[in-house]
């Protein structure tokens, strides 16, 4: 009876571990510093895999030691997002403090400098974001919520928010929204997150305008960001949406750079989260287009 | 008017206890600093202060458990507390806010966010 039940419950944790071991395998090239430490635990976790899908002598110990590893490989990502974030965060006040005037006055030249610091701590704090929602997604640890929302106001309120940095860059938005649209069941967070990426990635090289574009048919909705800027070369496309992959851009300032994550982690929350499929497409002087579908039937809740 | 109105800064990293300290003197605070749970209680005792910020992160105490407890001492629980979390989760936010903390602040955050919020709760 043990036995059996040490089996089944070994079997159901034969894929988590296999994630485990994926995400533990990224884990190792996004923090190349945490090597050393992490290339034992991913062995610990292949054996402990092993162990349990060909039984010896099935323990209950062995289980619980399993259950342990599982739960401190998931707690890692929350440790190195605080290990990451305080020390962003004393740079980031520091900064400010001399920014502000608080340790005295600075002369023209010395807050260039200050602002160049804050601008790449910015940088850093985005690229620490990414990785570990990356990693939280990949090791299944972003917590997901669907719910039903109405298409078009949820696209509207995400694109406000860069009305102002694209009338800044003298950047038209046009939206092409049909009045009469089907309800998205999505993670509100995650999907603002991808519409959010593909608008800041359209604002960095449009000329004069981004189109936002959306369509729906019985069974998906379709909805495409394109804007009118140098386009994409066709070898970069098909890599696009791996990790770290972002076209070198040319001295754009710290601020709006990306991290080279974005596309993965929109990659990450449209296909295996919410069951869609995303593309890219460049026209010769046609710019780019980020497009993404999304099933009208909600797939969140396997 | 934050002239006189006292704070107190709960949070292991002494270097960002530092940082926050200069920026609210400069802004008419008077700052009280605890590096960990325990002593944060034993000096609330004593000094009852005007406002609480709160790291979540620390050994021993943690911050929600600090919160908890002070929460629950009835001399205590009138005193405003904002927690610093390192999370962007909001069910930890959720969990701070139940523990009765009047507000959070996600790291790494600017001064104008947490000037704000002091002010709100001081009624400034």
């Amino acid at each position: 009876m043990a036995n059996l039940k040490y089996k089944n419950i070994g079997q159901k944790m034969v894929p988590e571990l296999e994630t485990l071991e994926e995400a533990l395998g990224h884990l190792e090239t996004v923090f190349p510093e945490a090597i050393s430490v992490k290339r034992k635990d991913h062995q610990n976790v292949i054996k402990l895999k092993n162990n349990i899908s060909t039984p010896p002598k099935p323990k209950i110990e062995r289980l619980k030691n399993v259950i342990t590893q599982l739960k401190l490989q998931k707690e890692f990502v929350d440790v190195a997002a605080h290990e990451l974030k305080a020390p962003l965060t004393i740079i980031k006040l520091s900064l400010e403090n001399f920014k502000t005037g608080v340790l005295g006055p600075l002369s023209e030249k010395q807050k260039k400098v200050i602002e160049r610091m804050e601008w790449n701590v910015i940088r850093l704090t985005r690229l620490t974001e990414d990785i570990l929602s990356l990693a939280r997604l990949e090791n299944g640890r972003a917590k997901i919520r669907c719910l039903q929302q109405e298409t078009a106001k949820f696209l509207k309120n995400v694109i406000s928010h860069f009305e102002d940095w694209a009338e800044r860059q003298h950047i038209r938005l046009e939206l092409k929204i049909p009045k009469k649209l089907p309800l998205l069941c999505i993670d509100v967070d995650l999907m603002e997150q991808v519409l959010s990426n593909l608008m800041s990635n359209a604002l960095r090289y449009a000329k004069t305008k981004i189109i936002v574009t959306v369509t729906a048919n019985a069974h998906e909705m379709l909805i495409s960001v394109h804007d009118d800027g140098e386009g994409i070369q066709e070898e970069h496309l098909p890599n696009l949406f791996q990790k770290f992959s972002a076209l070198k851009e040319s001295s754009q300032n710290a601020k709006h750079q990306s991290t080279g994550l974005g596309l993965a982690i929109c990659k990450k929350i449209i296909e295996d989260i919410h069951g869609g499929k995303i593309w890219a497409e460049s026209l010769k002087k046609m710019g780019a287009k980020f497009s993404f579908s999304l099933p009208l039937q909600c797939l969140c809740e396997k | 008017m934050s002239q006189g109105k006292t704070i107190l800064l709960i949070d292991d990293e002494a270097d960002l206890r530092e940082a926050i300290k200069m920026k609210l003197e400069a802004e008419g605070y008077q700052i009280e600093q605890a590096a960990n749970g325990v002593e944060a209680l034993e000096h609330i005792k004593r000094n009852n202060p005007d406002l609480i910020v709160l790291d979540v992160m620390m050994p021993e105490l943690n911050g929600y458990q600090v919160c908890k407890r002070l929460k629950e001492d009835e001399k205590l629980k009138h005193i405003p507390i904002i927690l610093l979390t390192g999370r962007a989760h909001s069910s930890d936010q959720f969990w701070g806010l139940g523990m009765g903390a009047n507000d959070y602040i996600t790291k790494p955050f600017e001064f104008h966010e947490l000037l704000s919020l002091i002010a709100q709760h001081l009624n400034d």
